[in-house]
């Protein structure tokens, strides 16, 4: 030992305490194959697994994994290997040689060759079951609050999205796009029933081109179930049915639908498809259940709004039009005359007599006249004119693309269905009006305000009333000029 | 390797980060990552095919450096939104007698497309395809349910109390931005929530019915020991497939372009002369 080089006995001790080191390391160690196939392994890791040293000897490792680590290591752990030269601290089970799963840490590196070729894979291995289970109830409990999270924030996207929809349709997209983005659904439509009780398309891709649901088959059942249900190609009798094959032509492998109803009425369904086998749990279909609910209501309150809306523009009394309806139309008459110079009449008629009738029979009595009275000057104007009721016992006609010669046979048809004897209460109590037109032969002028010729449609009513009433006056206003014709 | 830029990078070449290489009058031939990587994948075996091939690289949507906000969950809610893209990737490059290379689940995507657009091929090269990897009824695809819910639990652990949207934040304060790159691309995803869906889609999915429709001639490679693509599912593409060539590759492993790049290359090159 006099040169200071270790001797012959010193080599092998440092040798023997390096295989020491391998061997017992406090981790397990093991070297494959650029394929996977092992070649060496520590005594560390066969003790901890259970194999003989023979056992895993030019075996692939991947076979000792369990089989979701078999495809997390093929997949995703190699990949990273070879690309990077090295992976660190991945969560991976082994198989030990009793069946159970070994959770591991494991850290792998690329050893090259001399030409710097990958030559083996060298991993090391840590047990990691504590740690795991521990993780495993974090990650249990972090997955529950995350979906119930994710369950609250999309029924309150829903709720503020559906609160801006006015239409059906508004509605309908808003809610296909949540359901879209809530299940990760490939397509949603929705079908709602129309008056007729029709499915309509209402939002979505009508190339979801299933035929059961255009309109008269097995939907209008659906709209009528009070659950959502799941038709999946996995199911054996759904895959040889007619729908399982009208789903395969259409991509779809699984289908929800969820019916949308208010208290007991049938509004329409929902109809989510996805392009690959999908399952659905208690919780999901409970989510699916609430969108349409809050839909359904939403969808109601649409409605009545859009009845409200409505029955403004009706005479409640008459069914003729409503003073509002009136202003409405008279405007955009107005507007089109003016534009296109197309001739157009208004008629004012107040009945006479009336105030007798009020008084004498009383008022149920004078609103039935009323209603009568507004059905058949409904039935005596043209196609297309409008009878509508400003008040009291005041109606009024508008007549749009009127020829001046066509005005004199509708006052006649109106004087006449004013004087048939009235139904009401079958006494000879009779009825007349006077009446009073306004007619712009060339179309109104530019710069007349609907309300002028309301106005002088009344004026011309007055001219009749003084005349000694069941009369009628016309105002034919061609360009500047004006004519009076003479009340009969 | 030299790449040449795509004149006026469209929309679509964009998204998927089309990359195209090689002989520009050669044959093309597109290569498709698999699940759990991006196109880099494919660089130890390209180099074989620039020569004499126009070589096209991509990432599926949501790999890669893709952009994640181009990623909905309901398009990729199956591989026909991946055979969209891919679809739309050879529209957008108007090309056909195309060589489709796809590995893994990006063999499925292709059997989609080329069943779709027949046209647009004139070779499928399926490496370690699997239609169905759940056993069924007369199927082995080598796996049960539990599996892939055990794989989506590792998969959980491993992104467990670290986000690889946070790793740029973290990195970016150095130096060395390539650094924060090389962190996110360490685990070949740019986000865990996408990560976790593509790994659903691609292992519960079934698409054995779509296997007898393809008219494309094909070239089914599996290795000798794969456990993710066992020999049944091989020999049961190979059936279901008409006309198909079936070759096993002396190698074991699922990745044969990591493991095996010249072994690979050359089963691909002996096929297509």
């Amino acid at each position: 030992m006099s040169d200071g080089s270790p001797s012959e006995d010193q080599h092998g001790g440092a040798r023997d305490s390096y295989r020491d080191l391998y061997e017992h390391a406090p981790c397990g160690y093991l070297s494959t194959t650029v394929n996977g196939i092992i070649l060496r392994v520590n005594e560390t890791l066969l003790k901890w697994t259970g194999y003989r040293r023979e056992e895993l000897l030019d075996q692939p490792f991947v076979s000792f994994l369990h089989p979701g680590s078999q495809l997390i290591f093929e997949t995703r752990y190699l990949s990273v290997l070879h690309l990077r030269g090295e992976v660190r601290e991945v969560a991976m089970s082994f198989r030990h040689s009793n069946g159970t799963a070994l959770p591991m840490m494991v850290n792998s590196t690329v050893t090259p060759d001399e030409n710097g070729d990958a030559a083996t894979l060298r991993t090391a291995v840590f047990d990691a079951s504590e740690r795991r289970e521990y993780e495993r109830e974090l990650l249990a409990s972090k997955r529950r609050a995350e979906a119930s999270e994710a369950r609250v924030r999309v029924l309150q996207n829903a709720s503020s999205a559906f609160a801006g929809a006015t239409t059906d349709t508004a509605l309908a997209d808003e809610l296909a796009k949540v359901t879209r983005d809530a299940f990760a659904a490939c397509r949603v439509s929705l079908y709602l029933l129309n008056t007729e009780g029709k499915l309509d398309l209402t939002s979505g891709d009508p190339a979801l081109g299933l035929s059961f649901l255009s309109a008269e088959g097995p939907a209008k059942d659906l709209a009528r179930a009070d659950h959502a249900m799941i038709f999946s190609r996995t199911d054996a009798t759904i895959r040889s049915s007619r729908l399982g094959g009208l789903m395969r032509s259409a991509r779809v492998e699984t289908l929800v639908a969820v019916p949308l109803s208010d208290e007991s009425a049938p509004l329409g369904v929902l109809v989510c498809a996805f392009e690959r086998p999908r399952s659905f749990g208690p919780d999901d279909l409970e989510l699916y259940e609430a969108l349409t609910r809050q839909a359904a209501q939403v969808l109601t309150r649409i409605h009545l709004h859009q009845k409200l809306e409505r029955l403004a523009l009706i005479d409640q009394l008459t069914g003729v039009a409503s003073r509002r309806l009136i202003e409405h139309r008279l405007n955009d008459a107005v507007n089109r005359s003016q534009l296109h110079q197309r001739p157009m009449a208004l008629l004012f008629i107040d009945l006479d007599g009336f105030k007798t009738i009020n008084d004498e029979l009383g008022h149920i009595t004078g609103d039935s006249v009323l209603s009568e009275i507004g059905s058949r000057l409904s039935s005596a104007v043209r196609r297309g004119d409008l009878v509508g009721r400003l008040g009291g016992d005041e109606f009024v006609i508008l007549c749009e693309d009127t020829a001046p010669e066509e005005v004199g046979p509708v006052i006649q048809r109106l004087h006449a269905a004013l004087r048939t004897p009235l139904t009401v209460r079958a006494n000879q109590t009779q009825i007349t009006g006077s009446i009073g037109t306004v007619l712009y032969p060339d179309g109104v002028p530019d710069h007349t305000l609907p309300n002028l010729i309301l106005e002088q449609a009344d004026q011309a009513m007055y001219r009749s009333k003084r005349a000694g009433k069941n009369q009628d006056t016309t105002i034919i206003i061609e360009n500047t000029k004006t004519k009076h014709s003479k009340p009969r | 390797m030299m790449t040449y830029p795509i004149q006026q990078l469209s929309t679509v070449l964009q998204r998927n980060n089309v990359t195209v290489s090689g002989n520009p009058d050669g044959r093309l031939i597109v290569f498709a990552h698999g699940f759990g990587c991006n196109q880099r994948a494919w660089r130890f075996v390209t180099p074989a095919f620039l020569a004499h091939y126009k070589v096209v690289l991509f990432d599926h949507v949501g790999a890669g450096s893709t952009d994640p906000s181009a990623y909905s969950f309901g398009k990729y809610d199956s591989l026909h939104g991946y055979a969209d893209d891919l679809l739309e990737i050879l529209d957008e490059l108007d090309v056909t007698d195309v060589v489709y290379v796809g590995h893994s689940v990006s063999a499925m995507i292709g059997v989609l497309a080329a069943t779709r657009v027949p046209t647009r091929f004139s070779a499928l090269v399926l490496v370690g395809p699997s239609p169905r990897y759940i056993n069924a009824p007369d199927y082995e695809g080598g796996f049960e349910d539990e599996d892939i819910q055990a794989m989506l639990d590792d998969l959980d652990s491993n992104y467990f109390g670290w986000s690889s949207t946070m790793a740029p934040l973290i990195m970016g304060n150095l130096d060395r931005p390539e650094l924060a790159e090389e962190l996110t691309e360490s685990f070949c995803s740019t986000d865990p929530a996408i990560a976790r869906h593509f790994a659903r889609v691609t292992f519960l999915s079934d698409n054995r019915e779509d296997l007898p429709l393809v008219t494309t001639p094909t070239l089914i490679l599996e290795c000798s020991a794969d456990i993710i693509a066992p020999s049944a599912v091989g020999r049961y593409v190979h059936q279901q497939i008409a006309g198909s060539t079936l070759v096993t590759l002396p190698v074991s492993g699922h990745n044969p372009n990591l493991s095996a790049p010249d072994a690979l290359a050359g089963a691909i090159l002996a096929y297509l002369q």
